[in-house]
C-alpha cells in the first residue's frame, strides 16, 4: 500500500508531505457564515488545518465576492486574517469586474502593496461578466506585469484559450477541474487546475493519466466544505506517492514561490521536497 | 507549524456503505461503473467492509423486478454485499399485494428497500399500503430523491409528505437518501429529524449538513453512504474519518453501526 495512504488511513494525516489547500474561502456568506470575525477565523482556521494535517491554505474571499456587495471589505478581512497567520494563510484578492476599471486597478494596487500576489475571480457569478471583458483583460495585464497568479472559479474554454495565449507568462488556474478543462490544459502549458469538484469514481486517476500530476493542485472549497473532502480523493487515488505529493502541495508551492507568495517556512519545506 | 491530527483509524470505524449502485452506466460523466466483478476491489481500496447495494436497472427502468432479481443472482455468495430492492407502490389496490411483495423480499433475504421518489412522489396515501407492510417487519426504507445521479432537491411538498409518512408509520425506519441539491439540503430536514423518532439521513452527496444533524440531533440518525460510482468514495469516507467535531463513537455509529442495527432489527 501507498505509505502516504497508510498514514492517512491510520488517522495520522499527511506527515510526510507538504500540504497546501489551494481553494479555501474565508469570510462571511449571505447564506451561511463561515467565520463571523477575524478572531474566530484565525482560531478556527488553525484548528481545521491541524485536524486535517494541512500546512497552509490559499484563502480567497467569501460573500463579498458576490454581486451587490463591496469586494474591498472581503479583501480587508483576508489581509487581516493572513496578517495574523502569515505562515499558514496565503491570501488571493478578489474584484467585481462590474466595477469601474479605475476602481479595480486601485484595489489591485492596494492589495499588491499589502503583499498579495494572487487573484481569485468568480465572474460567472458576478452578473456573468465575460472572462475576456475589458476590465478583466486589464486585470490580466496587471497580473502579467506584476507576476501574479490568476485563479478563477470558471473560464469558458474559448476564453481561457485566448487569454492564456495572450499572457503566456501568467499562470492561470481553474478553480474546479472538470473534463472540458483537459483540452485547454493540453494546449496551454500555463493553465493548471485545482481539483475540487464532486465527480464520479476514478476521475482523478484519469485526469492524472491524461495530463500528468504536475498540472493539479489539491483544494476543498473549505471552509464551507470539510477540508478532508479535498485530500481524500488524492489519498485514495491509485497514483504514486510522488504524484500525490505533487498534487497535495508541491505544485502549488512552486507556483506561489515563483510569484514571491510562499511563506518562508514553507519555502524551506519546498526545498526539501 | 501544523499539529498532528488525531483521527481514528479508518478500519476501526468498519465502514458500511448504504448507497452503492451496481450495473452498467452509460453516461459521459461516469465512464467507470460498478459490477459484482469489481465492487469488492473498489471497496477494499477505500476500506469499506460492507455495502448495501441496489441495481441500476431497478433504479432506472422497468420492470424493476428484473433488476431486483438480477441483483440477487449477481451478488450470490458475496456476504459483504447486502441486497436492497427498489420498490414502488403496488399497482393493484389492497394491502395483500403489498404484503406479498414484502414477504417475497424477506424470503430472498432482502432487508432493505429503496423508493424512487422522483418516479412515485412521497404522497402518504400513495405509499400507505407498502409502508404498512414494511413497517410490520421494521424494514428500513431509503427514500431516494436522486435522478440519473444521486443528487436531488427536496421541495416543500416532499418534506411534508415524508413527515406524514413517518408519523403514520412510527416503526418504519425512513432514511432520506440523495437529498443534496444545488442550494444544499432543504431547510426543513433537520427539524423533521428532530420532530420524529424514525427519520434518518444518509450522507450521499452531503459534505457538511450531516455533521449538523449528528451534532444537533444525534449521530444515531446519520448513515454513511458514498453514492458510488456517481461520487468518488474518497470524498465522503475521509470526510467522516477526519471530522473535527465528532468523537470516535459517533463516527463508528455513522460509519456502520447505525445501519447494522437497523438491518438487525428487521423481523
Amino acid at each position: 500500500m501507498s505509505e502516504i495512504l497508510e498514514k492517512w488511513i491510520n488517522g495520522e494525516g499527511v506527515p510526510d508531505a507538504l500540504v497546501i489547500d489551494g481553494h479555501i474561502h474565508v469570510g462571511e456568506w449571505p447564506h451561511s457564515s463561515t467565520f463571523g470575525s477575524v478572531d474566530e477565523a484565525v482560531e478556527k482556521s488553525i484548528a481545521l488545518m491541524d485536524a486535517n494535517g494541512i500546512d497552509a491554505v490559499v484563502a480567497v474571499g467569501g460573500g463579498y465576492m458576490f454581486p451587490a456587495t463591496d469586494y474591498t471589505l472581503g479583501n480587508d478581512f483576508l489581509v487581516e486574517v493572513s496578517g495574523r497567520l502569515p505562515d499558514r494563510v496565503i491570501p488571493f484578492m478578489s474584484v467585481n469586474p462590474n466595477d469601474t476599471m479605475d476602481n479595480i486597478i486601485a484595489e489591485l494596487d492596494r492589495t499588491y502593496d499589502a503583499g498579495i500576489r494572487g487573484i481569485k475571480l468568480i465572474n460567472s457569478y458576478q452578473e456573468n461578466y465575460p472572462g475576456d471583458g475589458p476590465n478583466l483583460m486589464a486585470l490580466y495585464e496587471y497580473a502579467s506585469k506584476h507576476h501574479m497568479l490568476a485563479f478563477n472559479h470558471h473560464w469558458e474554454v474559448d476564453v481561457i484559450m485566448n487569454i492564456s495565449a495572450q499572457f503566456p507568462d501568467t499562470t492561470f488556474i481553474f478553480g474546479h477541474y472538470n473534463p472540458p478543462c483537459a483540452a485547454v490544459m493540453e494546449a496551454r502549458e500555463n493553465v493548471y487546475a485545482n481539483i475540487w469538484s464532486y465527480p464520479g469514481l476514478g476521475w482523478l486517476d484519469r485526469a492524472v493519466r491524461r495530463l500528468g500530476a504536475e498540472r493539479f493542485m489539491m483544494g476543498s472549497d473549505g471552509f464551507m466544505n470539510p477540508m478532508s473532502c479535498g485530500i481524500g480523493p488524492v489519498m485514495f487515488s491509485p497514483i504514486s506517492d510522488d504524484e500525490k505529493r505533487l498534487i497535495l502541495g508541491t505544485n502549488l508551492a512552486r507556483h506561489l514561490d515563483n510569484v514571491g507568495a510562499l511563506p518562508a517556512p514553507l519555502k524551506a519545506r519546498l526545498s526539501e521536497a | 507549524m501544523r499539529a498532528i491530527p488525531e483521527a481514528p483509524d479508518l478500519t476501526s470505524l468498519k465502514p458500511f456503505d448504504s448507497c452503492v449502485t451496481l450495473g452498467r452506466v452509460v453516461h459521459s460523466k461516469f465512464p467507470e461503473y460498478l459490477t459484482a466483478e469489481n465492487v469488492l476491489e473498489v471497496m477494499d481500496r477505500y476500506h469499506i467492509e460492507e455495502a448495501l447495494v441496489h441495481s441500476q436497472h431497478a433504479r432506472a427502468i422497468y420492470p424493476r423486478e428484473k433488476g431486483n432479481r438480477q441483483l440477487l443472482e449477481r451478488i450470490q455468495g458475496m456476504p459483504r454485499l447486502h441486497p436492497q430492492w427498489v420498490l414502488e407502490p403496488a399497482r393493484r389496490k389492497g394491502k395483500e399485494t403489498a404484503r406479498a411483495v414484502v414477504e417475497e423480499m424477506l424470503e430472498a433475504s432482502v432487508r432493505s428497500a429503496r423508493f424512487p421518489m422522483r418516479i412515485a412522489p412521497p404522497l402518504p396515501w400513495l405509499w400507505d399500503d407498502l409502508c404498512a407492510a414494511l413497517e410490520e417487519h421494521r424494514v428500513p426504507c431509503f427514500l431516494d430523491f436522486g435522478e440519473a445521479r444521486p443528487r436531488g432537491d427536496l421541495q416543500d411538498s416532499d418534506v411534508n409528505g415524508i413527515r406524514e409518512i413517518a408519523l403514520a408509520h412510527p416503526e418504519l425506519p425512513v432514511v432520506l437518501s440523495c437529498i443534496m441539491g444545488g442550494l444544499g439540503v432543504h431547510y426543513g430536514v433537520l427539524p423533521l429529524i428532530r420532530q420524529t423518532k424514525n427519520v434518518y439521513i444518509d450522507i450521499t452527496g452531503i459534505l457538511r449538513y450531516w455533521r449538523d444533524a449528528a451534532r444537533d440531533v444525534g449521530p444515531e440518525r446519520v448513515i454513511f453512504a458514498t453514492g458510488a460510482p456517481f461520487t468518488g468514495p474518497g470524498i465522503l469516507i475521509s470526510n467522516v474519518q477526519y471530522a473535527l467535531d465528532l468523537d470516535e463513537n459517533a463516527k463508528k455509529l455513522i460509519c456502520g453501526d447505525n445501519l447494522r442495527r437497523l438491518l438487525g432489527d428487521v423481523r
